[in-house]
Order: structure tokens, then sequence, then C-alpha cells
């Protein structure tokens, strides 16, 4: 097990350095004057200027090899360049915003791999029988719902109409707390932060803030993970192994929880990488619409402005989590089936 | 002198409830297991045997299989009237079940260690520390080279043969009274068949256990059985100590798989000895089950099906012409003439 993970650990920077490769590598799409567009603030800056001679000072007709082992170089030391949207570094954007998306997603995959999971062994074991229906038909329901759509509705009825899910991180008055000297800032999730510095009501407000954007990136990775969790832990109970166990006079419970159960997590493990992976995605809409300063509501905004450096930054940072994201999910994997650690 | 019946299956009946509408598996069947003895339960694939030792132990599929009628009195007392937690503490205990393919039927994500320590951590009460030391001895009882390295592997790890082998020390562990070996040995090569059943046999004799060897080979009752049930299409047709049923067989059918042996000085194409294969449920012959594929078929048999009876004390069979058979069986080839001129 140990010789799997260092294993594992050891191709990291290997896949790190193809990452940064493939993200710089689109970069080369753009001619050296659509790329200098986003050097420059103004249109009106351009009047009189030497064109030419600004593509010389950024280094943009240079060879691609080139060009991407200076921008190499300057991300391993930490500068990711200058934000345009944001008007300020892309390093420090990420640090403010990572531990915000991160508290997010946190919330939201760790309640739907418990309650998934739970949900579909219920399922299965009751397989046809009421609690199977219902679930059947709320998963369909998640299902048929698209997540901005979710967002939205969320939005309009929570905020719009009752005004009891604002959206953003934190109320003004919290806000004010928490950037003030005497809040130390652990992790840069509020939530966590708020509690070990013992102050509940930050706490509160910055859960009231996180509970809808919760929800819209959630909503359908649960169904998802249930009807998974559902159909392998149905094929797991029907294995010879099963009949063995309950042959040995095992309860049911010891047959359900310990023998087929444990089976049934090997393709639910998959699943919910790929949902954590797929989170990435939808942190993007959902931190749009309901205004949440994280990872995702930046990158929309630096796609929308043309902000090159930090579109750059935001990619690597996806792809740092993606990788990191698949060896945890192959780590797991390996723990829950013996068979995995050989390869 | 005559042991004490251990095991009683009289008039079993078991039926699946399908998508295609209810059919019956088992139509009746009737025999006893004494203490210390070997019943063999004999036939070719599909005729019951499987379904058989199921209802004994009460692990039909939930809800598809169901024994509508008959009982299965072990020590005087009903196993089908038992409550599902009594019957737990007979499953493993008193009676325990190997089954044909050690690959699917140990549980691929435990070690074939720990597979074995927790029936008897249940059944005999041990603790995780002791049942561990006990899995060793017990690995080391049937064989198993290196037990306290090999009790930490995990099943894929294992060779069939040491598959098996760790099956039945995990079925003898709580030394049960019955043990029901279905089809334990097809699996296997030739020569691991031979060390298997060796190892079955010396165990049996050292505990004193009754087994029923569920198997399609002949060769396999010839050297395990003390009694035998020839089974065909979910009814027993013949039904008698092994001695005498392989020097006298009374029924065409035992006449048939008797001929399918491969022997060196006789030469016979295997597949061709009974033509056909056993009727599936939904299309049962109306008369005797085994009349289509009959050589020795005669119009009554095509109406009505024979009933079991006792052609010599101890020895019964299911045919309308069991009285002709001595004559009959030596004209396997040209059955069906004789069937036709001794009408
Ligand atoms: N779950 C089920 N649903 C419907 N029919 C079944 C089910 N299980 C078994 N049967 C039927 O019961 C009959 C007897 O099957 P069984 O498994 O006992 O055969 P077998 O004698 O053990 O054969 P084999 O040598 O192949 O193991 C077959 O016709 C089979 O189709
Ligand atoms: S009853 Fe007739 S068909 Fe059936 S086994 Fe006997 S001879 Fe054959
Ligand atoms: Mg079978």
């Amino acid at each position: 097990m140990i010789s799997f993970i260092i294993r594992r650990l050891l191709l990291l920077p290997v896949t790190l350095l193809g990452l940064t490769f493939l993200i710089f590598f689109f970069t080369s799409f753009l001619s050296p004057y659509q790329l200098l567009s986003a050097y420059v603030q103004d249109p009106r800056q351009l009047q009189g200027a030497n064109v030419e001679k600004l593509i010389e000072k950024y280094g943009l007709k240079k060879n691609f090899m080139v060009k991407y082992g200076n921008w190499l170089e300057k991300i391993v030391r930490g500068n990711f360049g200058w934000s345009l949207s944001l008007n300020e570094p892309v390093i420090k954007v990420i640090g403010q915003r990572f531990p915000a998306t991160l508290e997010l997603t946190i919330y939201a995959i760790v309640p739907v791999i418990w309650i998934g999971i739970w949900l579909g062994v219920v399922a299965a074991v009751h397989h046809n029988g009421v609690i199977d229906q219902i679930l059947r038909v709320v998963a369909l329901l998640g299902y048929s719902i698209p997540a901005f759509v979710l967002g939205l509705l969320i939005l309009f009825i929570f905020y719009g109409v009752l005004g009891w899910l604002p959206p953003g991180r934190l109320d003004q008055w919290a806000q004010m707390i928490v950037y003030s000297k005497n809040f130390h800032q652990y992790t840069g999730m509020i939530t966590i932060d708020a509690l070990l510095n013992g102050n509940i009501p930050v706490f509160l407000d910055a859960l009231k803030h996180l509970i809808a954007p919760i929800l819209t990136l959630s909503y359908l990775s649960w169904a998802g993970l249930l009807r998974i969790t559902r159909s392998s832990m149905l094929e797991a109970l029907g294995q010879d192994y099963i009949r063995t166990a309950r042959a040995k006079g095992l309860s049911e419970r010891v047959v359900v929880n310990k023998h087929a159960r444990r089976n049934a997590l090997i393709p639910a493990t998959t699943v919910a990488g790929m949902m954590f992976i797929g989170m990435l995605g939808g942190v993007i809409i959902t931190e749009t619409i309901f205004n949440y300063p994280g990872i995702g509501s930046f990158s929309a905004q630096a796609a929308e402005q043309f902000d090159y450096s930090g579109v750059l930054g935001v990619a690597v940072i996806y792809g740092l989590v993606t990788i990191i994201g698949n060896l945890i999910v192959d780590i797991t994997y390996a723990l829950i089936d013996p068979r995995v650690r050989l390869g | 002198m005559v042991k004490d019946v251990l095991l009683q299956v009289k008039n079993l009946h078991t039926v699946f409830h399908t998508e295609d509408g209810t059919v019956e598996a088992i139509g009746g069947v009737d025999f006893e297991v004494r203490q210390g003895e070997t019943l063999g339960i004999v036939g070719e694939s599909g005729c019951g045997k499987s379904v058989t030792s199921l209802s004994i132990m009460r692990l039909l599929p939930k809800g598809i299989g169901e024994v509508p009628q008959g009982e299965v009195i072990y020590k005087g007392k009903n196993l089908l009237k038992l409550s599902e937690r009594e019957m737990r503490k007979i499953r493993g205990k008193e009676i325990a079940m190997i089954f044909q393919e050690p690959m699917t039927a140990l549980n691929p994500v435990y070690t074939v260690g720990e597979q074995l320590a927790e029936m008897v951590e249940l059944h005999l009460g041990m603790s995780k520390k002791e049942a561990y030391d006990y899995a060793i001895k017990m690995f080391e009882k049937v064989g198993i080279p290196m037990p306290e390295k090999r009790i930490y592997e995990y099943p894929h790890e294992l060779s069939g043969g040491l598959r098996q082998r760790a099956m039945i020390a995990m079925m003898m562990s709580c030394n049960p009274n019955l043990l029901i070996a279905d089809e334990p040995t097809t699996a296997l090569d030739v020569t691991i068949q031979a060390q298997v059943l060796d190892l079955m046999r010396e165990l049996l004799k050292e505990y004193n256990s009754s087994l029923i060897m569920i198997t399609h080979d002949l060769g396999v009752i010839a050297e395990m059985a003390d009694r035998v049930a020839v089974m065909y299409a979910g009814r027993i047709v013949e039904y008698a100590d092994v001695v005498p049923l392989f020097k006298k067989p009374s029924h065409p059918y035992t006449v048939g798989l008797m001929r399918s042996i491969p022997r060196p000085d006789v030469e016979v194409d295997r597949l061709d000895s009974i033509k056909g294969v056993v009727p599936d449920l939904f299309h049962m012959p109306k008369g005797c089950r085994f009349s289509n594929r009959c050589p020795y078929a005669i119009d009554k048999c095509f109406e009505e099906e024979p009933p079991l009876v006792e052609v010599e004390p101890g020895h019964y069979t299911r045919c309308w012409r069991y009285q002709e058979m001595e004559e009959l069986s030596k004209h396997w080839e040209s059955g069906e003439e004789v069937g036709k001129t001794s009408k």
C-alpha cells in the first residue's frame, strides 16, 4: 500500500509538467497581436504607439519553447503575472479566493458522499420498495433541472422573495469583523476560522451565505451517486460471495454493510471522483450566480475580460486540483480494493 | 447398526416466481442423511441439485424462490419453521456449505483469514486474536503451506486449489454436523480434484460429520458416497446405497449416466449417451419427465408419471419399466426397438 502511494507521488511532477505545457500550448493559437491586447487597457493607448515595439517589449514574438520556459520559470517562483480584470497579482487573487472555493466544494461534496452512498444502500436493500421508488423519482427530478436554472430559482425565491439567503460570502458587518486585526485567518475558510476565533455570529452568517451555492452545486451529484451506489449495491448483493456470507450464518446487517457495501464502494468511488472534478466546472456557474468571490467567479470574469494571466493562473490551479483529486481517488480505490494495489 | 438420522428431507417443493410466471424447480424430493455418512446427489446441469441445497439452507433468492410445501427435519426440528435468527445459528455452525466456484464464492476485498475469522468470532465467540490464530491452525489442517502468511492474502492471490482449501477450512472451522458441498471440485484440475476430495474425506472422518456431496460426476459419487440420490428435472428418480446402485441401476437415466463415465475399456461418445438436455421448467413432458430422452419409453410413459417404488429394500426407482431394466440396459443404443417390441 505504501509503495503504491509512493509510486503515485513520484508520477506527480511529470503529470504537472505535462499539464502546464498543455495549458501554455493553447495560448500559442493566439497571434502576438491578439496577445498584445491582453496588455493594453485602453484602445486609446495604441494611437500613435509602435505596435511592433510593444510586441517586442513583451516578448510575444519569441519561439514558443522560450516563452514556455520563461513562463514556467515564473510560475514555479509563484509569479502568475498581473490580473488585468482585478488589477492585482494573480497569485494574490488565487490566495484569497481559493480557500473560499475550497470551503464551498468541501461542504458540497462531503454530505453528498455520505448521504448519497447511504441512500443508495438503503434503496438497494429495499429495492422496489417505497423508499426506493421515492428516491428514484427525486433523482429523476434532479437530472431534469439544469444546475443554473435551479440556482436562479433558489436565488429568486430565497433571496428575491423571502430575503433569507443573500448572495456574496458575508454580510457587511461580518466582513468588517473578518478583515479586522483581531480576527485571525487561519485557513481562509470563514466557517472554520470563525469557529477557531470563537465567533459564532460570523460562523452563522458565513453558513447562511453558503447554503444556496452548496445546494446548487451538489444536488446533481447526490442523485448521480445515489444511482450508481444503488446499482452497484444491487449487483454486489447478487454475487456468490454474498451467498457464502449468508451461508456462514452472518446477520443481514453484516452481509450488507460489510460484504456487499465494500464491493459496491469501488464503482461509487470512481463516480465520486468524477463528481468532484465536475464540481470544479459547476463552481463557475454557481459562484457567478450567487456572486460568491471564489476561483470560479474569477475564472468567468477573467475569461470575459480577456485577462490572459488570470485565465492561465486559474487553469493551472484547476489542473493541480484535478490531479490531486485523482490521486486521492486512486488511493481510496486501492484502500478499498486489494486487486488494484498490484498494478 | 443403523446410525441416527441427522437430516430428513420430506416432500420438498421449491418454486420460483419469475417474470414469465411461477415454475416448480423441485417437485417433491425425499431423502435422509445419517450421522457420519455421505449422501451423494447426482444429476445433469439444471436438474435442481443446487436449488435443493439452497432450500435446505433457506438461502433461496428472497422474493423469488420459495418452499411452499415440505419439511426439512434436522435433529428433530423443522428448519423451514425456524425464525431467521434461529436459522442463522444453524448456518455455518451446524450445517455448512461449500460452493462450486471458489473464486466468486470468496469475497474479493477481504483477506481469506478475515473471512474465516469472522465466522469463528461469531459462532465460537472467539476474540479477533484467537480467531486469527485459529485460522492459521485451520489453514494448516487443510494443507495450505505457510498458513501464517497466507491468512493475510486475498482470494485473487491464491490458486484455485488453495482457494477451495481455504473455503473448506472456513466451512469446517465451526465443526459442523453436516457439510453440503455443491460441486466442490468441478472448477479444479483433475489432480487437484483428487487431493481436495481426499482432504474432505479425512476431515469428515476426523469430525464425524455428515456430507451431502452434490455433483454431476458419478466418479466422485463412487469415491465418496454411502448413499446416492439420482436427480432428474426436479425429481429423485433413483435412490439407493452406492454399491447396489452401481451394480444394478434401475432407472434408464442412471444407466445413461453410467454409460457416460469415460472408461478406458469401452469406447463411448460421452455426449451421445443421453441424447438431448434437461427440459426447461416451462416445458416439462406430461408423463415421465425423462420420456422425451428415454430410449425405452413406451406409450404409458408419455401419459402418466411413474411413482417412486421400492425395488429392493432401500432401493427406490421412478420408472414404469424398472423390472425389465437389467435386460434393457444391455441394449442402450437400440433401446427404442426394445421399447417397441416389449410393449
Ligand atoms: N433464481 C432462479 N429463478 C428461476 N429459476 C431458477 C433460479 N435458480 C434456479 N432456477 C431453475 O431451477 C432449476 C434447477 O437449477 P439448479 O441450479 O438447482 O441446477 P443444478 O442441478 O444445480 O445444475 P448445475 O449442475 O448447473 O449447478 C433450473 O431449471 C434453473 O433454471
Ligand atoms: S418411465 Fe418410461 S420414459 Fe420414464 S424412465 Fe421409465 S421407461 Fe423411460
Ligand atoms: Mg448447481
